[in-house]
Parts: C-alpha cells; structure tokens; sequence
C-alpha cells in the first residue's frame, strides 16, 4: 500500500535529518555524512547536547513505564526517529508483553529502517505520516489495525513539538489528537526552551536547524503546559526534564542543564 | 580491592557514558564485566583475550562512545594499584589493550553493521518512493490516457513529446505521427494573431498560461473545434522546461452554435445573410472607420417580382428569389460587395473601404446588367425579372447606418419613379421631397381618418368616336408634408397589411359618390386581391351602389389579370360572380403581362380587358412595335373580341401609340395623349379629340394637344 503522504518526497540525504542527528546524538551510527556535520556544529555550539539528549531519553523511559503502570497499553509515538537502541516498544514490551507501538515519521529512512527493526514483531509497527496532517495520521493508524481507539492510547510527542512552527496551529493538532483518543488516554510531551539558557546560544542553535529538514521553535513553560489543554496534568505537571518523576537516586543537581521541560497528562 | 568494589566501579563507568534507554540492567552488566576482568587476571589466563571480550561486551551493550573506552580503561587503571604485583600488572596492560582492540573491533562492525542497515533502509525507502512514484505515475499515465479531454505535452522547442488517446483521435493522427510532429504545424488559417503571441510568450516564459477557442486541421482535412488551454510548467529554476495543453473538443457545440449563429444571421430561401448581419455589418464599417474610407449601399428591388408571384405562384416565386440571390452573388465577387436580402424581393449590396476600384455606381451597373440577364429557375421556362437600384455613397467617419438606410431607399424610389431599371444615386436635396416605405408604413393607419387621401380620375375614351367611355378613379395621398403621393408609393405597402382594406373601401364610396354627381357614363375602381377575400366587399359594393344611387352596371371593378390568374379559391371567385349578379362590370386589368391563361377569360363574366401599359413602354422612343409583336397583340385583341370583350390600351402617351393601338384594334384609349387625370372639383376635365393622323410631336407632350371638355356637374 503506498503511503499518500510522502509519495514523491524527496529522500535527500545529503540534508541533514533531525531523526539521523538524534542518532549519532546517541552514539549511533545510523547516519550520514550531512547528519554527521551538522551534528557535530550543534555540539561545538552547545556540547552538553549529547547529554541534554540522554535526558530526554531517560525522560521517555520514565514516561512509558509511569504509563505502563496506568494500565496503558497502547502507544502511539510521533516523530520517533530512527529507533537506535532500545525503543519505546522494547521498554514497554519488556514490561507488560501485550503493549503495542505504532511508531510515526516524517523521515522515510527512518521509517524504512524501523520497519526492518520491527520486523516479527506482532506488536509494533511503523508508518510514514505527518504530525501536522491529524486526519490522514489517524486514518492510517486506524487502517493499520494495531491500534484500537476506544481503549486508552498514549500520544508521545517527544522531543517533536518544536519542530512545529506556531503557523501550524501545534495546540489545534494536539487537539485532533486528544479527541480521536478514547477516555483514560494520556499525552506526553517533551520540549526544547530558551528559558534556561542564554538568547544567544538558543538562536544559534535555531540557525543552525534552518537547513536542516525541521526548523525549531523554542517555547517556555507556560506555551508548554498550554498544550496540555482538555488532558489532566500528572503530577509533578510540566517540570524540566531531569526532575519529572526523577529515579530515587539520581543526582539532581544538573536537572538545569538540561534545557527541556516534559509532561504527561490524562483525558479524563 | 574486592570484586564488589570492581562491580561497583564498573557500574557507575556504565551509568556515566550508556544510553538510559538501552543499557538499563547496569548492575547486571557491571557484574559480568567485573568478573571478567578478575579471571583475565589470573596467572594462567590470557588477559589480552579477556581484555577484547571486555571491549566486546562494551560494544555490544552499546557503550560504543569513544567516551566509554576511556571509562573501562580508567576502571581497570584504577584496579591496578591493588595488583602489586609486575606479572599481573603486565597482565593489566595486556587487558587493557586488548580491550581497546576489542572494543575498536566491535564498534567497527557495529559500525559497518548499522550504515548497512541505514543505507539498506534508505535504499528500500528510495525503493519505495519509486514504487510509488510509478505505481502513480501509472495511475496518473491511465487517467490521461482515458480522460475524455485531449492532454499533449510538448517542449519549449515546439516539439510534441506526449499526447493522449483523445487527442489523437480529436486530431486524427497518432502518437508518432504527432512525436515527429512540431506544434507549429498546427497552425490553422483562421488563427488569429494572438494565437501564436501568446505561445510565443508562453514558451519564452512571459505567461504562465493561456486559454482561447482554437480550430485545428485533422489529419482527414476536417475541421476540429477546440477548447484549447496551456500551462507552462518550470523547472526547479524557474526557466521555461514544458507546455501542457488541455485540448477539449467543441467541434459540434460549435457547429450547432455556428448553425444557428447562421440561421440566426441569414436568409433561410437565398442563404443570403439576412437584415441582422446586414446591418450588423453596416454598423461596424461605419463604427470605426479609417481615414478614406467610404461606404456605400445599393439598395436592389426586383421590378415586376410581385407579378411573377402572384402569376406563377410562390413556389416560382421563391425560386426566382433564389435565381437573383445567386446572380447578385455572383456578379458581386469582383466587387467583394456584401449581398444581403432584407424582405421579400428587396436585395442590398454593402461595399466599404477606400472604393476607389469598386465605384458604387458602377458596380450598381453590373449587378443591374446581371439581373438583365434570363434567370434559369427550375422546372420553368427562363424568367426575366428587372430590378432599380438606389445607391448612396458616402464616407464612412460620422455616417449613420439608419440614415444610409433611408437615403438608399429614398434613391430606390427615385429609381422605381424615374421608370424602372435603373440605377439613381441618392441626392440630399431629394430627400425632403421623399417619403421611405417606413416612413409610409408608419403612416398609413388613419389614412382615410385624416382626410388626406384624394380621388383623381383618368378618362378612358373611345377610339372611334373620342367619346368618354368611363373614368378610372386614381388614388392620390394628399401628404402634409410630401405633397401628393402616387399609389405606386404606398399601395403595396397597404397591401402587406390591412390597412387595404379601409382605404379600398374609402375609394369604393367616394368613387361612387363622385360618380352620381358628375355626368361620366361609368367609373373604373381597382380592386385588391384582399378585398376579394373580405366578407363585407359584396356587401359594401351593394351599399355604396344605393347610397349614390346609382346603376351598377355603372360601376366598373377592375383586377389585375395577375391577381386573376391565381384565383384558385373559390372564395373570390364567387365574390366576382356575386358582383356580375348585381350588375357591376369586371374589368381585367394589364392584361398580357403575365402568361394569360385564356381559360380563366371564360371561367369569369368579364366585360372589358385592358392591355398593360408595359406593351408600350417599349414604343415610348418613338419606335414602333416589331412585326411579331404587332401581330400577336392583334391576335389578343381579336381574340378578346371573339368572346365579346372590349379592349382598352393603357398608357397612351404619343400620337405614335395611339396610331399604334388603333392598328391592332383596340377599342377605347387611355393615357396622357388623351387626358391627364384630375380631380373631379375641378371644373373641368379635359379629354383631347381623337385626331387621325396625329402630327410627329416631340417626347411628351400630349396636353398641347387641343382638348375637349366635359363639365362636371356639381
């Protein structure tokens, strides 16, 4: 079945990707030259990225298994990337075997990768598809038949939203999300901010996405915990990375040098 | 330091450079890696060997950051110092350099490992993108295939590089054909300029796209319509790269529309374009004209055309129509005149331009000397039919189509008063002095109403005694502003509609009043065809007979042989029958135009027959009849004789044609050589005493003839 919504996308790989970048971020080597390049200037720019992206991932783990525990059992993960090691799928299959993930990306090769990792694997899958275009999303994960949508699904959109310009209206798609959702559903998020750190080396950071496939949006706490508009915010709400629900023995000290806050909540 | 300390270290080496995703079993690892690392140091063992399997499970539980080397290296560099001991601190270096080597090994084939697999994905990502593509491109080549519009593709160069099912079969020539094909060949006569500007500009760039209705040249010669839009589509630089034409075929809308755009713009009989296009045409030569340029009308009547008519019927008729329509035609070709017929059996020429080869007149001429010439009609002898023409020529800047309109006919007119057959060209000065037919047409209502409307009365005298025979009681409008009009002017017009009807029956009543009041033996009255079809005319005759109390047989109703001719409704005849009855007298009038059917003399009581004036127009110069002629004039009049009618020739101007209609042996004249026509309050109308032989006079002049008078008593 082809896929309408990037057919006849160009597969460019002498443009850095965001999904092959967060690869090499984590020491992978699914990547390319261009990927590569620009990688390593975001990190010159601001070397603590490898470790801010480490926080997010531990962010995420924390997240799926936060969710695990509320009995969902469901995922649909936008904007996941190139699945490098370990997945979400792995540590919510590790944890209740019956979970299923839907991985979503814009990234052909990402998505074709992902398919070969997936490959034997009953309860998870990955397809092309747009955060941005909610209706034909849903539809094809609603074709898919992994998904059932009158049972709890978690939304994750991490480390997605700001690559969403304000022009896309983030808060009306996360909307479309929320209400194709069944009751009991929750959404995660987790998003780069400028509040943290000095203007100059966020907009630095921001020029340099400019040529890359997505360009970034920075946005504050308050812009963050908008989204989370009709969901129940989970306790601790929308907190910085490293301190949302933190192991009980991590050191939280450098919790601030990881510029991102996260979230989940629940639709009641 | 113990294997639990070693554990220990190892596990916060792997918390500090593992991914939290992954490498979540720290413990776990950190214990294997710990005893790893203490039974590569004992004695016997080869802990270079251990050291690569140290790197290896590094690597394989995804510490492949060079960063992670360091780590282990630190870790064992740490457990050193408790060693103490030279062979097993060279066993400690033998480990960490197998431990580099191993991990370096590993992370290499991970390495190599996961470009494969990421090329492997996007190449199956290309893969699939291409699949698509065709899978859409095939979707996308059935659609133009079978879409019900023509779709081309062709390249800025002119040349045709696809073209779909439609489109060939709209234009009749196949893929190849049109591959070697340039899209200049398809150019077509009727293409305006802008057609190929506006490709030309699109292909240059300058438009994106253009639309028009365009006719193409199929490969069978035919003629096809088209609908025809282009895009111009860019490559990624902006630069001209394809053209895409839509192509919808409109040959039959536009056909049917071409269809009724004719039937709407021209003559159904002749074909000729009608008074729509005529005038459409004459507005735009006179709508935006040049300089020098001049336009000119020729307004053609057929003389006599109401006679073959009424004589041969419609069905002739009409075929004459389309005779003269193709003559006309024909004879203006070289002119390039625009032949158009209004109504009935009125034609007119438009000629614009410059007109300097073209001479109004003189291309009047030739249309005149065109018609001069025997029509071929189908299934009938040739028929000759005559035509005036009335010309008015003018420049086009500040010329207005109603008042060339006006003007030609005014000049036609003139040219059917000057005599027939002939060509005048419009004076101004005329102009006030004369009335068009739509002026007439619009006057006629309320004729009689108006009082304007006047009886003169013409003497129609014995030959062989001068003695007045009877009077004709002669129609004249008394116009307010034009003066007196003659029949000739308005009858005809009458006739098309009712508005006979009134004015016959005026002529009926005064005729007859005149009539009881004067001392006239008769008086002659002409009838209409539509009068013979009125229910009330027998009963008006009977009425105005009473009211003048005169005697009918005093009454004398004269019909034209041609109106006679074609009475096949029993209806009129009976009328006439009805009439004889009371007593009245049947005049036949021009009699000897048409084809007489001498039957119909018997089939109808008539009394007196009169010879149409036509037979001596040809005499007016002063010539006398042929011999053939004469003698079958003769013979008319002796036949008329033989059924006991009386013969009276008409149009007596000359003492010439009055000797001449003796010598056939008509039996009463009429004309200006005997009287002029007058009107009964005067006091006098004067009949001129027959003279045998007349003296030679010259042209017209009979009224210095020495006259007789008859009182009127009043």
């Amino acid at each position: 079945m082809t896929n309408p919504q990037w057919v006849g996308e160009d597969i460019d790989l002498t443009r850095p990707s965001v999904s092959r970048m967060y690869d090499y971020y984590l020491g992978g080597f699914h990547n390319f030259g261009p990927d590569r390049e620009m990688a390593e200037k975001a990190i010159s720019g601001w070397p603590d990225l490898p470790l801010i992206m480490r926080a997010n991932r531990a962010f995420l783990r924390r997240g799926v298994h936060f969710l695990v525990e509320q009995g969902v059992r469901q995922f649909l993960d936008i904007g996941s990337g190139i699945p490098t090691v370990g997945n979400v799928h792995e540590v919510a299959q590790e944890q209740a075997p019956d979970a299923r993930i839907v991985y979503v990306d814009t990234d052909p090769v990402a998505v074709a990768h992902s398919k070969q990792l997936l490959e034997g694997n009953a309860g998870a899958a990955a397809l092309a598809g747009d955060f941005t275009q909610p209706a034909e999303l849903l539809t094809e994960v609603e074709e898919l038949g992994l998904l059932d949508r009158s049972q709890p699904t978690a939304v994750l959109l991490n480390a997605l939203l700001h690559f969403v310009p304000d022009e896309a209206e983030p808060a009306g798609l996360i909307a479309a999300y929320r209400d194709w959702s069944a009751p009991g559903s929750y959404l995660m998020i987790s998003h780069a901010t400028h509040e943290l750190h000095p203007t100059e080396q966020t907009e630095g950071f921001k020029e340099l996405y400019r040529n890359a496939t997505s360009q970034m949006r920075f946005r504050g706490r308050e812009e963050v915990a908008e989204f989370f508009d009709g969901y129940e915010l989970v306790e601790p709400g929308v907190e910085l990375l490293a301190r949302w629900r933190p192991e009980p023995d991590a050191p939280l000290e450098d919790a601030e040098r990881f510029p991102g806050w996260a979230g989940v909540g629940r639709k009641p | 330091m113990t294997q639990k300390r070693l554990s220990a270290d190892w596990e916060s080496a792997l918390r500090e450079s593992g991914d939290p995703l992954a490498g979540h079993d720290f413990a776990h690892l950190a214990e294997r890696l710990a005893m790893v690392t203490l039974a590569g140091l004992t004695p016997t063992a080869d802990a270079e060997k251990s050291g690569r399997r140290l790197g290896r499970l590094l690597a394989d539980a995804h510490f492949t950051a060079p960063k992670a080397v360091g780590q282990a290296v630190m870790v064992l560099a740490r457990y050193a110092p408790d060693v103490g001991d030279v062979y097993r601190e060279r066993q400690l270096v033998l480990m960490q350099g197998g431990l580099a080597a191993g991990h370096a090994s590993a992370v290499q084939q991970r390495l190599l490992t996961q470009q494969e697999a990421i090329h492997r994905a996007s190449s199956a990502a290309r893969d699939e993108v291409a699949r698509a593509l065709s899978e859409s491109e095939a979707r996308w080549r059935r659609l133009v295939n079978q879409a019900p519009v023509g779709i081309a593709i062709g390249d800025t160069e002119g040349n045709i590089l696809e073209a779909n099912a439609s489109l060939q079969r709209m234009l009749g020539f196949s893929l190849e054909d049109m591959r070697g094909m340039r899209i200049e060949q398809f150019t077509h006569p009727q293409d305006g300029e802008d057609v190929w500007s506006q490709y030309a500009d699109l292909v240059a760039g300058r438009r994106d796209e253009y639309r028009m209705e365009k006719q193409y040249v199929r490969k069978d010669g035919e003629v096809a319509w088209t609908n025809l839009s282009v895009s111009l589509i860019r490559d990624p630089d902006g630069a001209p790269a394809f053209q895409v034409a839509v192509v919808e075929d409109i040959t039959e809308r536009h056909t049917l529309a071409e269809r009724l755009q004719h039937e709407a713009t021209h003559d159904p009989l002749t074909g000729l374009p009608n008074r729509v296009l005529f005038l459409r045409r004459l507005d735009r030569a006179v709508a935006d004209p040049g300089p020098d340029e001049r336009v000119a009308v020729l307004f053609i009547d057929l003389d006599g055309f109401k006679f073959v008519n009424d004589s041969r019927g419609h069905i002739v008729g009409d075929r004459v129509l389309i005779a003269v329509a193709e003559r006309l035609a024909e004879a203006s070709r070289q002119s390039g005149a625009l032949i158009a017929r209004l109504a009935g059996d009125e034609f007119v020429a438009l000629l614009s331009g410059s007109l300097e080869d073209k001479q109004p007149m003189t291309v009047a001429e030739e249309l005149l000397a065109a018609l001069k010439q025997p029509l071929k009609v189908t299934g009938q002898l040739p028929v000759q039919v005559g035509a005036s023409i009335g010309v008015v020529e003018l420049p086009s800047t500040g010329a207005n189509s109603a008042e060339i309109m006006q003007a030609a006919d005014l000049a036609l007119h003139a040219a059917k008063e000057a005599g027939k057959g002939r060509v005048v060209e419009h004076d101004p000065k005329r102009r006030a002095g004369q009335l068009t037919k739509f002026q007439v047409a619009m006057q006629l209502p309320g004729l009689v109403e108006r009082g304007e409307l006047a009886l003169v009365y013409q003497p129609l005298v014995r030959l062989d005694s001068g003695a007045v025979h009877s009077v004709e009681a002669l129609l004249r409008w008394n116009h307010p502003t034009m003066g007196s009009l003659s029949p000739d002017m308005f009858i005809r017009i009458a006739e098309e509609n009712a508005a006979i009807l009134p004015i016959g029956r005026w002529v009926l009543d005064r005729a007859c009043e005149d009539m009881a009041v004067s001392a006239w033996p008769a008086v002659n009255i002409n009838v209409s065809v539509r009068q013979l079809y009125s229910p009330q005319f027998v009963d008006d005759i009977r009425r105005a007979l009473d009211l003048a109390q005169i005697d009918p047989s005093a009454l004398r109703v004269e019909i034209t042989e041609s109106v006679v001719m074609n009475l096949d409704d029993p209806e009129p005849v009976a009328v006439l029958d009805q009439l004889t009855g009371l007593g009245v007298r049947l005049v036949m009038d021009d009699f000897g135009t048409g084809y007489s059917n001498l039957a119909a003399l018997r089939r109808l009581p008539w009394h007196e027959l009169k010879l149409a004036g036509a037979f001596l127009e040809s005499t007016r110069a002063g010539r006398a009849w042929n011999p053939t002629d004469q003698r079958i004039l003769a013979t008319l009049v002796d036949l008329a004789h033989s059924i006991d009618l009386l013969v009276t020739a008409e149009g007596v101007e000359t003492a010439e044609q009055d000797q001449q209609v003796r010598s056939i042996g008509c039996d009463v004249g009429q004309g200006w050589f005997y009287a002029r026509p007058a009107p009964v309050s005067s006091s006098a109308i004067v009949v001129s005493k027959p003279r045998t032989p007349p003296q030679r006079r010259s042209g017209t002049a009979p009224n210095t003839a020495p006259m007789n008078t008859i009182q009127v008593r009043r």
